[in-house]
């Protein structure tokens, strides 16, 4: 049946685990010709079902280049991502989507990317990532800064290597703290591996701002895009605000309840503006001063 | 101004008397499903389905719930699904918005069909909901204007009244024992002619426009608009939100009564089968504790001010950005139904 709020069908491909409570699910479509009219922009979200549990808006985190699947990044925080994280790969869930105003990738055309991401909020920006591996030609450079809690929290560990080898690209990596508690035998690897890592990419112990001491971009022809808890984000926007990088410059991706994705439930509102629709990518300068403070 | 108001709507005025009327209501009925305000109790007036044409009022006080839900009911099934296949079905028949009569609306005031315009901007605006969309192309409306505005009324605030101006199939303005009746469409305008309602006479025309400016003037409460989006943005802080959030109880009365509110909050039912369910969406306020809160439990509106501030900067100044007119209609249901004796006209006119 068709209807604005109808998900269709996705079967689950691949499961990949990431972090302790974070998992990579590769999705196709049921339907072919769903899967071949499907497409997004980087900074999207697709909305995923579990039906009789419920549906969640997540971001998706894949290669908008690769058009026979597409994966999303989903760490356990409620009943639908528990209840997606005892699924197995063959099962199936809904999905409908893209939604949502994605990263400026117009404005990033040709101009240098500072990209700060925090834990789980690499996710979103990945696709941005690997479209920068894909078509190098439209961009300048990308500076990556990530940050996560310890070393068992980054993301995407398996790709550091392929991104900073890229001569466009450059990453360097920061954790609050070096070690992790309550690992599993995967985690305790996956914290070795990340050490290793951290070594390689110029590891700081601290906020992912403590980056910004030796920062290789600058203001001029750069263009900010950053996603992770909005106490990070307030705080790299604050930043990078005060060495000299202006707001209308820097983009951040919110986020709020959503229970339709269509901007009529109501729920993702934050002033005159509709997360779901009007971001979650937004431009700064757009949201500093609503009378309703984010940051 | 009152001239102005009726010359808007450029066709003939008709006139017929209560027989008359019921006939009307009578052709209708053989054609649609008609839904009316009717006297249910002492002080109380309900939208419903009608088969007794005699019960309608088009001078009653607004009802109790708005003409909003006919078009989303306070709950309604959006699919059946079934978990093995992911696969959703359509809902019941009952509720599949494919009425077999198209709908009558006969008596919504001037303040419920301005509401449903706006609604319209949300429900098939930005994104198209084909069963609102459906059900409301499917609908005849015959708006009953008001001659006598009720106490908490203000809806000349919000040009939303007292007398409605498009949107409407047909108008009807009860004087006396007259029916006036206007066109706003061809469907009405053939049901005048087909049904062969006598032109009314330039007296009945003058007392028309009397009839207007004389509810007009007895709309004394009122709400300065101009600025007032601007003036909100700028008293983000003022005292009175604090007194506000001290005696609203949040409890989403007004929420639910409010013509133009239109949050909604969608749930999985599932069976006792464990295996087949349905996804429901219902109505829900802005107001009540959990409306913002994320999985893992922070809440953006954890304190009761700022859900008050979201209710009032919504209705007054937020909806007006996203589409272009102001949230509210003036019809003065929150007034009548707060438990708290809150009133939108005495917060905002703190804000001078």
């Amino acid at each position: 049946m068709q209807g604005l709020m109808t998900p269709r069908p996705a079967v689950i491909e691949r499961i990949r685990s990431e972090t302790e409570d974070t998992a990579v699910y590769t999705l196709r479509f049921v339907e072919q010709e769903v899967q071949q009219v499907y497409g997004f922009q980087p900074g999207q979200f697709n909305e995923i079902s579990i039906f009789g549990v419920g549906e969640a808006p997540i971001s998706i985190s894949s290669d908008p280049g690769i058009h026979e699947t597409f994966e999303h990044t989903v760490r356990v925080v409620g009943n639908v991502t528990r209840a997606l994280a005892r699924l197995r790969e063959g099962s199936q869930v809904g999905v409908r989507g893209p939604y949502g105003k994605g990263w400026p990738m117009d404005q990033l055309r040709g101009r240098n990317i500072l990209l700060v991401a925090g834990g789980i909020g690499l996710a979103p920006l990945r696709p941005l990532i690997q479209d920068v591996l894909r078509r190098p030609q439209l961009y300048g450079s990308l500076e990556i800064l990530y940050g996560a809690r310890n070393p068992a929290e980054l993301l995407y560990a398996d790709e550091y290597d392929i991104w900073d080898a890229h001569p466009q690209i450059r990453l360097r990596l920061a954790v609050d703290r070096m070690e992790a508690d309550n690992l599993s035998v995967a985690g305790a690897e996956r914290l070795r591996r990340a050490r290793v890592a951290l070594e390689r990419y110029d590891g700081q112990v601290g906020p992912v701002t403590v980056l910004f001491e030796r920062l290789l971009s600058s203001p001029p022809g750069t263009v900010v895009v950053t996603c992770g808890p909005e106490i990070m984000m307030k705080y790299v926007a604050q930043g990078l605000m005060e060495r000299g990088f202006s707001p209308d410059r820097i983009f951040v991706s919110l986020e709020r309840r959503m229970e339709c994705g269509v901007a009529q439930c109501g729920h993702c509102q934050i002033g005159p503006l509709y997360v779901c629709k009007d971001g979650p990518v937004f431009c700064y300068k757009d949201i500093r001063y609503l009378p309703e403070a984010v940051f | 101004m009152a001239v102005e108001a009726s010359t808007r709507v450029a066709t003939a005025v008709h006139v017929t008397d209560r027989a008359g009327w019921e006939g009307l209501i009578k052709a209708l009925q053989r054609t649609h499903q008609v839904w009316a305000p009717i006297k249910t109790g002492e002080d109380r007036v309900v939208l419903q389905q009608v088969d007794d044409p005699t019960s309608i009022r088009v001078d009653a006080h607004p009802t109790l719930l708005p003409t909003k839900k006919v078009y989303r009911a306070p709950e309604e099934t959006l699919f059946r699904f079934s978990r093995k296949h992911a696969r959703a079905s359509p809902p019941p028949e009952s509720e599949a918005g494919v009425e077999t009569k198209p709908l009558a609306l006969v008596g919504i005031h001037p303040c419920d069909l301005r509401a449903l315009q706006l609604l319209d901007r949300v429900f098939t605006g930005f994104f198209v909901d084909d069963r609102y969309s459906d059900r409301r192309a499917r609908t005849f409306i015959v708006v009953g204007n008001c001659v006598s505005p009720f106490p908490s009324c203000f809806c000349s605030s919000f040009n939303s009244g007292p007398f409605a101006r498009d949107g409407f199939d047909l108008a009807v303005t009860k004087l006396d024992d007259r029916y006036l009746l206007q066109a706003g469409s061809p469907a009405g305008q053939t049901l005048l002619a087909v049904l062969e309602v006598p032109v009314a006479g330039a007296d009945e025309l003058a007392q028309l426009v009397a009839a207007e400016a004389s509810a007009r003037q007895r709309l004394t409460r009122r709400v300065e608009t101009d600025g007032l989006t601007r003036l909100l943005n700028m008293n983000v802080d003022h005292p009175v939100w604090d007194d506000v959030a001290d005696q609203c109880l949040c409890c989403g009365a007004c929420t639910a009564v409010c013509p133009t509110c239109y949050c909604f909050s969608v749930r999985d039912r599932l069976n006792l089968d464990l295996e087949t369910g349905e996804r429901r969406v219902a109505w829900t306020s802005c107001l009540v504790m959990e409306f913002s809160q994320v999985a893992l439990g922070h809440n953006p509106r954890h304190h009761r001010v700022a859900r008050v501030k979201q209710r009032l900067y919504h209705k007054f100044s937020y909806f007006n950005d996203q589409y272009g007119e102001f949230g509210c209609v003036g019809c003065g249901r929150c007034v009548d139904t707060c438990v708290a004796d809150l009133d939108p006209v005495k917060i905002l006119a703190k804000l001078k």
